[in-house]
């Protein structure tokens, strides 16, 4: 019988991923709340089937991933490209370290399943687990997460 | 700045930031799978309400027209409990949330579609009985008599116009109903799976 103490553990040690995958998603505080314990809800009665076959924090981004792509959210904050130039300064450089908030942004302006595709890239996930994890083909991964990495570039170069 | 490293450097800035909550785990679930199945519960429960309900109506009123209106209610609300039961049973299956999104994608999106579809049909169903008899037991309170009331044609006009419009209003109230509530959710979950299942 799995100890809640144990479980809880394992979801401090890993806690992260369920911030990252819920800051990728929600933008309202109380989806963020609901999110946040939603996960926790669903990982917990999905942890007896945890055989440890993969990494915990590979099945809790799974899990995460999953809830929130299933729940009902509240509408989602369209971030217009435009605001990508916002990160210039007055005479066009670059506003330093707000690279990071441009791919921020154009992450988020991705649909939701690239979304995921590429931030399971970024996170270090191979082409195979990250179809297992979304349900596509490898080649369909493959394919896919080269024309999203061509779309983000471009937009990143653009800035 | 290249991609992986500008990720990694996002990730430790603003993504694993702390979101509000604490580990605690709670023993219930907002997930529209989890909703609907309170919903069944509730739904069952007022069933054998209503099913009580009828039962003691059927020993109030004395006319046998209203009767039979009573009893075709008693065993619409026998089965009515017994498919929103079984439904409720139905989703003890956990949601296969750890495995692929599609999957879980799929399982939500079937679960909530054949949901408002059984509905749907309860309330074709449900709602002709529910008009006759609710017709009838009026029409005895305030008659006195169903049977010399019935022998009005502009009664049974008015039962049959009652039929008529109240249960495909019913109907399209049940249908707008579940479609204000998840008809955006639904949508949503369709375009995801669709996007997994036709990727190019």
């Amino acid at each position: 019988m799995t100890s809640e103490r144990e479980f809880t553990n394992l979801i401090e040690e890993n806690r992260g991923i369920i911030f990252k995958v819920i800051r990728l998603y929600v933008n309202h505080e109380e989806d963020e709340r609901d999110l946040f314990q939603e996960i926790l809800f669903q990982a917990w009665r999905s942890y007896p089937n945890f055989k440890g076959q993969s990494k915990f924090s590979t099945w809790l981004y799974r899990v995460g991933l999953n809830t929130v792509l299933t729940f009902k959210r509240r509408p989602q904050l369209v971030i217009p490209h435009e605001d990508l130039s916002l990160l210039k300064t007055s005479s066009g450089d670059k506003i330093p370290g707000e690279e990071t908030e441009a791919l921020y942004i154009a992450i988020r302006e991705l649909n939701e399943i690239d979304r995921m595709i590429v931030t399971l890239h970024l996170d270090g996930y191979e082409n195979e687990e990250i179809a297992d994890i979304s349900g596509l083909t490898k080649n369909n991964t493959a394919v896919k997460l080269h024309r999203i990495k061509e779309t983000l570039t471009k937009k990143l170069k653009a800035l | 700045m290249e991609l992986g490293e500008l990720w990694k450097k996002l990730d430790s800035d603003k993504l694993s930031k702390p979101v509000l909550g604490s580990v605690h785990i709670q023993k219930k679930s907002k997930h529209p799978v989890q909703k609907l199945k309170n919903a069944y519960l509730i739904t069952t429960g007022f069933s054998v309400v209503s099913l009580i309900v009828f039962i003691v109506l059927f020993f109030l009123f004395d006319e046998w027209i209203v009767k039979v209106g009573l009893v075709f209610m008693i065993f619409s609300y026998i089965f009515f409990f017994a498919t929103n039961f079984s439904m409720y049973r139905k989703v003890n299956i956990a949601l296969p949330i750890d495995q692929s999104l599609k999957t879980a994608l799929l399982h939500t999106y079937n679960f909530i579609t054949e949901n408002i579809r059984f509905q749907e049909r309860v309330a074709l169903f449900i709602y002709p009985f529910a008009t006759a008899s609710g017709f009838l037991m009026g029409g005895s309170e305030g008659s006195g008599n169903v049977m010399k009331m019935l022998e009005k044609k502009e009664v049974l006009i008015a039962l049959v116009v009652s039929c008529v419009v109240l249960t495909p209003l019913a109907f399209y109230l049940t249908r707008w109903m579940y479609k204000v509530s998840y008809g955006k959710c639904l949508t949503e979950l369709k375009a995801r799976i669709e996007e997994l299942e036709n990727p190019e």
